[in-house]
Protein backbone atom coordinates (compact mmCIF):
# COMPACT_ATOMS: atom_id res chain seq x y z
CA UNK A 1 0.00 0.00 0.00
CA UNK A 2 0.98 3.61 -0.49
CA UNK A 3 3.70 5.33 1.89
CA UNK A 4 4.14 8.71 2.65
CA UNK A 5 7.40 8.72 0.50
CA UNK A 6 5.97 7.89 -2.64
CA UNK A 7 6.85 10.44 -5.10
CA UNK A 8 6.63 10.33 -8.73
CA UNK A 9 8.14 13.56 -10.06
CA UNK A 10 5.56 15.73 -7.82
CA UNK A 11 6.75 18.47 -6.51
CA UNK A 12 3.90 19.07 -3.83
CA UNK A 13 4.50 16.35 -1.45
CA UNK A 14 5.35 18.93 1.07
CA UNK A 15 2.01 20.78 0.77
CA UNK A 16 -0.02 17.29 0.51
CA UNK A 17 -0.46 16.01 4.26
CA UNK A 18 -0.06 12.28 4.29
CA UNK A 19 -3.20 10.55 4.86
CA UNK A 20 -1.80 10.01 8.54
CA UNK A 21 -2.26 13.47 9.17
CA UNK A 22 -5.25 13.66 7.30
CA UNK A 23 -6.66 10.96 9.88
CA UNK A 24 -5.18 12.57 12.77
CA UNK A 25 -7.22 16.20 12.08
CA UNK A 26 -10.50 14.61 11.02
CA UNK A 27 -9.93 12.28 14.15
CA UNK A 28 -9.38 15.65 16.43
CA UNK A 29 -12.76 16.68 15.25
CA UNK A 30 -14.64 13.55 16.56
CA UNK A 31 -12.72 13.01 19.64
CA UNK A 32 -15.73 12.43 21.56
CA UNK A 33 -16.51 9.59 19.27
CA UNK A 34 -13.04 7.78 20.43
CA UNK A 35 -13.74 6.15 23.29
CA UNK A 36 -9.94 4.18 22.78
CA UNK A 37 -7.28 4.66 20.99
CA UNK A 38 -6.53 0.64 21.46
CA UNK A 39 -3.06 -0.30 20.63
CA UNK A 40 -1.84 2.56 18.55
CA UNK A 41 1.08 3.97 19.80
CA UNK A 42 1.60 7.54 20.94
CA UNK A 43 3.37 9.18 18.62
CA UNK A 44 0.16 8.31 16.13
CA UNK A 45 -2.35 9.11 18.55
CA UNK A 46 -0.60 12.57 19.94
CA UNK A 47 -2.27 15.14 17.37
CA UNK A 48 -5.51 13.87 18.45
CA UNK A 49 -4.48 13.53 22.16
CA UNK A 50 -3.39 17.57 22.21
CA UNK A 51 -6.79 18.36 21.13
CA UNK A 52 -8.61 16.47 23.61
CA UNK A 53 -10.36 17.70 26.86
CA UNK A 54 -9.26 16.68 30.65
CA UNK A 55 -12.27 14.39 30.74
CA UNK A 56 -11.51 13.26 26.88
CA UNK A 57 -7.72 12.48 28.00
CA UNK A 58 -8.60 11.11 30.61
CA UNK A 59 -10.97 8.70 29.06
CA UNK A 60 -8.68 7.73 26.65
CA UNK A 61 -5.44 7.24 29.14
CA UNK A 62 -8.29 5.16 31.03
CA UNK A 63 -8.82 2.70 27.74
CA UNK A 64 -5.29 2.70 26.76
CA UNK A 65 -2.91 2.55 29.82
CA UNK A 66 0.26 2.46 27.94
CA UNK A 67 -0.20 5.98 27.06
CA UNK A 68 -0.14 7.67 30.31
CA UNK A 69 3.75 7.31 30.54
CA UNK A 70 3.67 10.15 27.83
CA UNK A 71 1.12 12.27 28.48
CA UNK A 72 2.44 14.42 31.07
CA UNK A 73 3.21 17.04 28.59
CA UNK A 74 -0.06 17.25 27.66
CA UNK A 75 -1.48 17.79 31.22
CA UNK A 76 0.85 20.22 32.11
CA UNK A 77 -0.37 22.23 29.00
CA UNK A 78 -3.98 21.66 29.99
CA UNK A 79 -3.15 22.91 33.38
CA UNK A 80 -1.48 26.36 32.09
CA UNK A 81 -4.47 26.67 29.87
CA UNK A 82 -7.00 26.24 32.06
CA UNK A 83 -5.43 27.59 35.35
CA UNK A 84 -3.93 30.22 33.99
CA UNK A 85 -3.48 32.64 37.18
CA UNK A 86 -2.56 29.83 39.60
CA UNK A 87 0.09 28.41 37.11
CA UNK A 88 1.76 31.60 37.23
CA UNK A 89 2.49 30.79 41.10
CA UNK A 90 4.76 28.05 39.89
CA UNK A 91 6.50 30.03 37.00
CA UNK A 92 8.09 32.12 39.29
CA UNK A 93 8.51 30.48 41.83
CA UNK A 94 5.91 30.46 44.27
CA UNK A 95 5.05 26.62 44.87
CA UNK A 96 7.15 23.73 44.18
CA UNK A 97 6.66 21.84 40.69
CA UNK A 98 4.46 18.96 41.00
CA UNK A 99 5.26 15.57 40.33
CA UNK A 100 2.37 14.56 38.48
CA UNK A 101 0.75 17.15 35.78
CA UNK A 102 -2.18 14.98 35.98
CA UNK A 103 -2.88 15.13 39.49
CA UNK A 104 -1.75 18.55 39.80
CA UNK A 105 -4.40 19.59 37.42
CA UNK A 106 -7.31 18.20 39.48
CA UNK A 107 -5.96 19.62 42.44
CA UNK A 108 -6.33 23.18 40.82
CA UNK A 109 -9.86 22.09 39.59
CA UNK A 110 -10.85 21.84 43.09
CA UNK A 111 -9.21 24.80 44.30
CA UNK A 112 -10.95 27.06 41.53
CA UNK A 113 -14.33 25.29 42.47
CA UNK A 114 -13.68 25.91 45.84
CA UNK A 115 -12.66 29.64 45.62
CA UNK A 116 -15.98 30.41 43.13
CA UNK A 117 -17.78 28.75 46.42
CA UNK A 118 -16.89 31.18 48.66
CA UNK A 119 -17.31 34.39 46.80
CA UNK A 120 -20.93 32.87 45.34
CA UNK A 121 -21.52 32.77 49.09
CA UNK A 122 -19.98 36.11 50.21
CA UNK A 123 -22.01 37.69 47.46
CA UNK A 124 -25.21 35.93 48.60
CA UNK A 125 -25.07 37.07 51.89
CA UNK A 126 -23.96 40.39 51.42
CA UNK A 127 -27.18 40.29 49.11
CA UNK A 128 -29.43 39.19 51.54
CA UNK A 129 -27.73 41.49 54.33
CA UNK A 130 -28.64 44.42 51.63
CA UNK A 131 -32.34 43.01 51.21
CA UNK A 132 -32.76 42.92 55.30
CA UNK A 133 -31.31 46.40 55.43
CA UNK A 134 -33.71 47.10 52.62
CA UNK A 135 -36.93 45.30 54.27
CA UNK A 136 -36.14 46.97 57.54
CA UNK A 137 -36.86 50.38 55.84
CA UNK A 138 -40.02 49.62 54.55
CA UNK A 139 -43.38 50.61 55.36
CA UNK A 140 -45.04 48.16 56.89
CA UNK A 141 -48.53 47.20 58.32
CA UNK A 142 -48.88 46.26 61.97
CA UNK A 143 -51.49 46.04 64.67
CA UNK A 144 -49.58 47.51 67.45
CA UNK A 145 -49.75 51.20 68.12
CA UNK A 146 -46.62 53.24 68.45
CA UNK A 147 -44.73 53.44 71.68
CA UNK A 148 -47.03 56.57 74.00
CA UNK A 149 -45.38 59.78 74.19
CA UNK A 150 -43.31 60.15 77.76
CA UNK A 151 -45.43 61.60 80.03
CA UNK A 152 -43.23 63.23 82.69
CA UNK A 153 -39.76 63.63 82.56
CA UNK A 154 -39.35 64.48 86.68
CA UNK A 155 -39.65 62.68 89.89
CA UNK A 156 -43.49 63.27 90.58
CA UNK A 157 -43.54 62.63 94.65
CA UNK A 158 -47.54 62.62 94.77
CA UNK A 159 -47.39 60.03 92.25
CA UNK A 160 -45.05 57.90 94.34
CA UNK A 161 -46.92 57.89 97.33
CA UNK A 162 -49.48 55.55 95.91
CA UNK A 163 -47.33 52.90 95.20
CA UNK A 164 -48.28 50.85 98.23
CA UNK A 165 -51.72 51.32 97.58
CA UNK A 166 -53.94 52.59 94.39
CA UNK A 167 -52.38 54.60 91.86
CA UNK A 168 -54.09 58.19 90.78
CA UNK A 169 -56.85 57.56 88.12
CA UNK A 170 -55.64 59.85 85.94
CA UNK A 171 -52.41 61.47 84.97
CA UNK A 172 -51.54 64.74 86.94
CA UNK A 173 -52.96 68.12 85.28
CA UNK A 174 -50.70 70.87 84.51
CA UNK A 175 -51.99 73.01 87.39
CA UNK A 176 -51.41 70.11 90.00
CA UNK A 177 -47.66 69.38 88.46
CA UNK A 178 -46.88 72.79 88.84
CA UNK A 179 -48.74 73.07 92.02
CA UNK A 180 -45.96 70.36 93.15
CA UNK A 181 -43.00 71.58 91.33
CA UNK A 182 -43.22 75.17 93.38
CA UNK A 183 -44.03 74.21 96.86
CA UNK A 184 -40.92 71.96 96.01
CA UNK A 185 -38.90 74.47 94.88
CA UNK A 186 -39.87 76.52 97.53
CA UNK A 187 -39.20 74.13 100.42
CA UNK A 188 -35.66 73.68 98.61
CA UNK A 189 -35.04 77.49 98.33
CA UNK A 190 -35.74 78.44 101.27
CA UNK A 191 -34.68 77.28 104.96
CA UNK A 192 -37.81 79.17 106.64
CA UNK A 193 -41.27 79.44 105.19
CA UNK A 194 -42.23 82.99 105.77
CA UNK A 195 -45.82 82.71 104.95
CA UNK A 196 -48.13 80.04 106.48
CA UNK A 197 -49.70 78.22 103.80
CA UNK A 198 -53.48 79.60 103.31
CA UNK A 199 -55.87 78.13 105.48
CA UNK A 200 -58.53 76.93 103.97
CA UNK A 201 -61.51 76.08 105.55
CA UNK A 202 -61.34 72.62 105.23
CA UNK A 203 -57.73 72.29 103.63
CA UNK A 204 -55.88 72.31 107.09
CA UNK A 205 -53.17 69.47 108.43
CA UNK A 206 -53.78 67.29 110.28
CA UNK A 207 -50.59 69.80 112.59
CA UNK A 208 -52.55 73.06 110.97
CA UNK A 209 -51.22 74.87 113.68
CA UNK A 210 -48.70 77.79 112.57
CA UNK A 211 -46.13 75.97 115.02
CA UNK A 212 -46.48 72.64 113.07
CA UNK A 213 -46.18 74.11 109.69
CA UNK A 214 -43.15 75.05 109.82
CA UNK A 215 -42.28 71.52 110.63
CA UNK A 216 -43.38 70.41 107.95
CA UNK A 217 -41.50 71.83 105.64
CA UNK A 218 -38.07 70.17 106.95
CA UNK A 219 -40.20 66.65 106.86
CA UNK A 220 -38.84 64.60 104.62
CA UNK A 221 -39.58 61.07 103.50
CA UNK A 222 -36.32 59.63 105.42
CA UNK A 223 -37.41 57.57 108.69
CA UNK A 224 -34.74 59.31 110.14
CA UNK A 225 -37.06 62.83 110.00
CA UNK A 226 -38.70 63.07 112.80
CA UNK A 227 -41.35 66.33 113.15
CA UNK A 228 -42.90 66.95 116.34
CA UNK A 229 -46.22 66.54 115.93
CA UNK A 230 -48.60 68.96 117.80
CA UNK A 231 -51.72 67.49 118.24
CA UNK A 232 -54.52 68.60 119.92
CA UNK A 233 -56.91 66.95 122.25
CA UNK A 234 -59.67 68.14 123.88
CA UNK A 235 -58.78 66.98 127.44
CA UNK A 236 -54.90 68.10 127.20
CA UNK A 237 -54.14 71.77 127.85
CA UNK A 238 -50.78 71.67 129.04
CA UNK A 239 -48.00 73.18 127.24
CA UNK A 240 -46.54 69.97 128.45
CA UNK A 241 -42.86 68.91 127.85
CA UNK A 242 -42.61 68.25 124.47
CA UNK A 243 -41.67 65.00 123.65
CA UNK A 244 -40.82 64.31 120.23
CA UNK A 245 -42.27 61.59 118.36
CA UNK A 246 -41.35 60.16 115.59
CA UNK A 247 -44.29 60.77 113.64
CA UNK A 248 -44.43 63.04 110.70
CA UNK A 249 -46.30 65.90 110.74
CA UNK A 250 -48.72 64.81 108.79
CA UNK A 251 -51.19 61.74 110.10
CA UNK A 252 -54.07 60.18 108.34
CA UNK A 253 -55.89 60.03 111.56
CA UNK A 254 -58.30 63.42 111.93
CA UNK A 255 -59.76 62.67 115.16
CA UNK A 256 -57.39 63.93 117.62
CA UNK A 257 -56.62 66.76 115.58
CA UNK A 258 -59.84 68.50 114.44
CA UNK A 259 -60.63 70.58 117.16
CA UNK A 260 -63.52 70.65 118.70
CA UNK A 261 -65.41 73.70 119.20
CA UNK A 262 -66.07 73.18 122.95
CA UNK A 263 -61.39 73.68 122.81
CA UNK A 264 -61.49 75.84 119.84
CA UNK A 265 -60.65 78.74 122.00
CA UNK A 266 -58.01 77.23 123.76
CA UNK A 267 -56.46 76.27 120.45
CA UNK A 268 -57.09 79.54 119.16
CA UNK A 269 -55.30 80.71 122.61
CA UNK A 270 -52.42 78.46 121.78
CA UNK A 271 -52.05 79.84 118.38
CA UNK A 272 -51.99 83.32 119.62
CA UNK A 273 -49.54 82.65 122.32
CA UNK A 274 -47.34 81.45 119.74
CA UNK A 275 -47.54 84.28 117.82
CA UNK A 276 -46.39 86.61 120.52
CA UNK A 277 -43.87 84.61 121.42
CA UNK A 278 -42.16 84.97 118.60
CA UNK A 279 -42.48 88.57 118.06
CA UNK A 280 -44.53 88.66 114.95
CA UNK A 281 -42.93 86.88 113.01
CA UNK A 282 -43.50 83.43 111.99
CA UNK A 283 -40.37 81.32 112.57
CA UNK A 284 -39.92 78.20 112.44
CA UNK A 285 -38.90 77.79 116.24
CA UNK A 286 -36.08 75.40 115.93
CA UNK A 287 -33.51 76.01 113.20
CA UNK A 288 -33.29 73.82 110.86
CA UNK A 289 -30.09 73.07 108.85
CA UNK A 290 -29.69 73.05 104.94
CA UNK A 291 -30.28 69.86 104.89
CA UNK A 292 -33.25 69.12 106.12
CA UNK A 293 -33.30 65.73 107.03
CA UNK A 294 -31.17 65.56 109.12
CA UNK A 295 -33.24 66.76 112.15
CA UNK A 296 -32.36 64.41 115.66
CA UNK A 297 -35.34 62.85 117.17
CA UNK A 298 -34.31 64.72 120.08
CA UNK A 299 -34.54 68.27 119.84
CA UNK A 300 -37.43 69.61 121.41
CA UNK A 301 -39.75 71.92 120.04
CA UNK A 302 -41.22 75.13 122.00
CA UNK A 303 -43.94 75.24 124.35
CA UNK A 304 -46.45 76.22 122.32
CA UNK A 305 -46.52 73.09 120.62
CA UNK A 306 -49.00 70.89 122.52
CA UNK A 307 -47.71 66.84 122.92
CA UNK A 308 -48.88 64.34 124.29
CA UNK A 309 -48.62 60.70 124.31
CA UNK A 310 -48.94 59.29 121.38
CA UNK A 311 -49.79 55.12 120.79
CA UNK A 312 -47.38 53.39 119.43
CA UNK A 313 -47.27 53.57 115.61
CA UNK A 314 -45.22 51.78 112.83
CA UNK A 315 -42.45 54.03 112.13
CA UNK A 316 -42.52 52.48 108.43
CA UNK A 317 -45.55 53.99 107.91
CA UNK A 318 -43.98 57.75 107.62
CA UNK A 319 -42.36 56.27 104.57
CA UNK A 320 -44.91 56.85 102.18
CA UNK A 321 -46.40 59.94 104.26
CA UNK A 322 -46.83 62.93 101.64
CA UNK A 323 -45.15 66.28 103.25
CA UNK A 324 -48.60 67.67 101.92
CA UNK A 325 -51.74 66.50 102.05
CA UNK A 326 -51.77 65.06 99.18
CA UNK A 327 -54.35 66.43 96.32
CA UNK A 328 -56.99 63.81 96.11
CA UNK A 329 -57.02 64.22 99.88
CA UNK A 330 -57.54 67.52 99.86
CA UNK A 331 -61.65 68.62 99.77
CA UNK A 332 -62.24 70.44 96.69
CA UNK B 1 5.56 -4.44 -24.46
CA UNK B 2 4.75 -0.92 -24.01
CA UNK B 3 0.79 -1.44 -22.64
CA UNK B 4 2.36 -2.76 -19.46
CA UNK B 5 4.31 -0.17 -18.39
CA UNK B 6 1.94 2.91 -19.33
CA UNK B 7 0.35 5.32 -17.03
CA UNK B 8 -2.74 5.50 -18.28
CA UNK B 9 -3.23 1.64 -18.10
CA UNK B 10 -5.61 0.21 -15.90
CA UNK B 11 -4.83 -1.91 -13.00
CA UNK B 12 -6.62 -3.85 -10.62
CA UNK B 13 -6.34 -4.13 -6.49
CA UNK B 14 -8.72 -6.86 -4.77
CA UNK B 15 -8.98 -6.47 -1.09
CA UNK B 16 -9.09 -9.04 1.46
CA UNK B 17 -12.55 -9.95 1.22
CA UNK B 18 -13.04 -9.47 -1.94
CA UNK B 19 -13.61 -6.41 -3.41
CA UNK B 20 -11.96 -5.43 -6.84
CA UNK B 21 -10.88 -1.78 -7.70
CA UNK B 22 -9.95 -0.52 -10.96
CA UNK B 23 -7.39 2.41 -10.79
CA UNK B 24 -5.12 4.02 -13.93
CA UNK B 25 -1.69 2.65 -13.32
CA UNK B 26 -0.45 6.29 -12.57
CA UNK B 27 -2.69 6.40 -9.80
CA UNK B 28 -1.21 3.06 -8.24
CA UNK B 29 2.08 4.33 -8.70
CA UNK B 30 1.30 6.57 -5.97
CA UNK B 31 2.32 3.90 -3.49
CA UNK B 32 5.38 2.62 -3.77
CA UNK B 33 5.21 -0.92 -3.03
CA UNK B 34 2.10 -1.30 -5.24
CA UNK B 35 4.32 -0.09 -8.08
CA UNK B 36 6.92 -2.20 -7.51
CA UNK B 37 4.33 -5.12 -7.07
CA UNK B 38 3.35 -4.37 -10.64
CA UNK B 39 6.14 -3.63 -11.89
CA UNK B 40 7.25 -6.41 -14.51
CA UNK B 41 10.98 -5.77 -14.34
CA UNK B 42 9.84 -7.09 -10.53
CA UNK B 43 10.03 -10.67 -11.35
CA UNK B 44 6.43 -10.59 -9.01
CA UNK B 45 3.63 -12.10 -10.42
CA UNK B 46 1.28 -9.32 -10.33
CA UNK B 47 3.30 -8.21 -13.03
CA UNK B 48 1.78 -10.55 -15.89
CA UNK B 49 -1.90 -10.00 -13.87
CA UNK B 50 -1.90 -6.25 -13.28
CA UNK B 51 -3.71 -7.33 -10.07
CA UNK B 52 -2.36 -6.76 -6.67
CA UNK B 53 -4.12 -8.40 -4.05
CA UNK B 54 -4.54 -5.98 -0.26
CA UNK B 55 -4.65 -7.81 3.08
CA UNK B 56 -7.10 -4.71 3.83
CA UNK B 57 -10.73 -5.34 3.79
CA UNK B 58 -12.73 -3.13 1.48
CA UNK B 59 -13.19 -0.05 2.56
CA UNK B 60 -10.00 0.60 3.91
CA UNK B 61 -8.63 -0.02 0.52
CA UNK B 62 -11.20 2.14 -1.02
CA UNK B 63 -10.16 5.34 1.15
CA UNK B 64 -6.77 3.96 0.23
CA UNK B 65 -7.25 4.38 -3.24
CA UNK B 66 -9.00 7.77 -2.86
CA UNK B 67 -6.33 9.52 -1.23
CA UNK B 68 -4.38 8.11 -3.72
CA UNK B 69 -6.15 9.78 -6.42
CA UNK B 70 -6.00 12.97 -4.09
CA UNK B 71 -2.61 12.86 -3.83
CA UNK B 72 -2.13 11.99 -7.95
CA UNK B 73 -3.92 14.69 -8.93
CA UNK B 74 -2.75 17.48 -6.83
CA UNK B 75 0.99 16.15 -7.32
CA UNK B 76 1.22 18.12 -10.68
CA UNK B 77 -0.42 21.60 -9.40
CA UNK B 78 1.10 25.05 -9.85
CA UNK B 79 2.83 26.55 -6.74
CA UNK B 80 0.47 28.75 -6.37
CA UNK B 81 -2.66 26.71 -6.18
CA UNK B 82 -4.32 25.93 -2.84
CA UNK B 83 -4.27 22.48 -2.15
CA UNK B 84 -7.69 21.58 -0.51
CA UNK B 85 -7.46 19.09 1.77
CA UNK B 86 -11.31 19.02 2.80
CA UNK B 87 -11.50 17.66 -0.28
CA UNK B 88 -10.17 14.13 0.67
CA UNK B 89 -11.03 14.54 4.40
CA UNK B 90 -14.64 15.04 3.95
CA UNK B 91 -14.28 11.59 2.70
CA UNK B 92 -13.52 10.05 5.68
CA UNK B 93 -15.48 8.60 8.18
CA UNK B 94 -14.52 9.04 11.44
CA UNK B 95 -15.58 5.00 12.12
CA UNK B 96 -11.86 4.32 10.15
CA UNK B 97 -9.74 7.10 11.15
CA UNK B 98 -7.87 5.15 13.52
CA UNK B 99 -7.82 2.02 11.22
CA UNK B 100 -7.19 3.77 8.69
CA UNK B 101 -3.73 5.77 10.33
CA UNK B 102 -2.79 2.51 11.75
CA UNK B 103 -2.46 0.84 8.48
CA UNK B 104 -0.93 3.75 6.80
CA UNK B 105 1.00 4.38 9.49
CA UNK B 106 2.64 0.92 9.86
CA UNK B 107 3.59 1.04 5.84
CA UNK B 108 5.50 3.74 6.57
CA UNK B 109 7.09 2.64 9.48
CA UNK B 110 8.29 -0.24 7.80
CA UNK B 111 9.73 1.98 4.48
Amino acid sequence: MPTEHDSLGCNNNRRIQSLVQLCQRVAGNHIDSITSVGELPFTLVQPILERCSAEQLLRVEDASPHLKGDTEELWRTLCRRTYSAMMERLEDGTDAVPDSWRTHFFVLREAEARRLEEVGSRIRSQRLEADERKKEREVKFTERLPPPKRQRTGFDPTLCLYCSGNMPTQPRTLFQKTRSEASRLQKNMYNTRMIPPMLKGKDYRPTGSIASSPLLAQTSYSNRVTVKTVTRRPSSTTAGSSEPDTLPSKTLNPSPLKPTTSTSSTWKAETRSLLSSSNGTLTIPRKDTPKNAQIPSSEKVPSPSKSFPVAKRDPMASLFVPKHRAYSQRAG
Amino acid sequence: SSLEADPEDWVRIISHDGYTFLLRRKVANMSETIKNSLDETGGFAEAETKTYRSQERGIIVQKMIEYMSFKAHYSNVGPQEEIPANDMTERLPPEILLELSVTFWSLTKIS
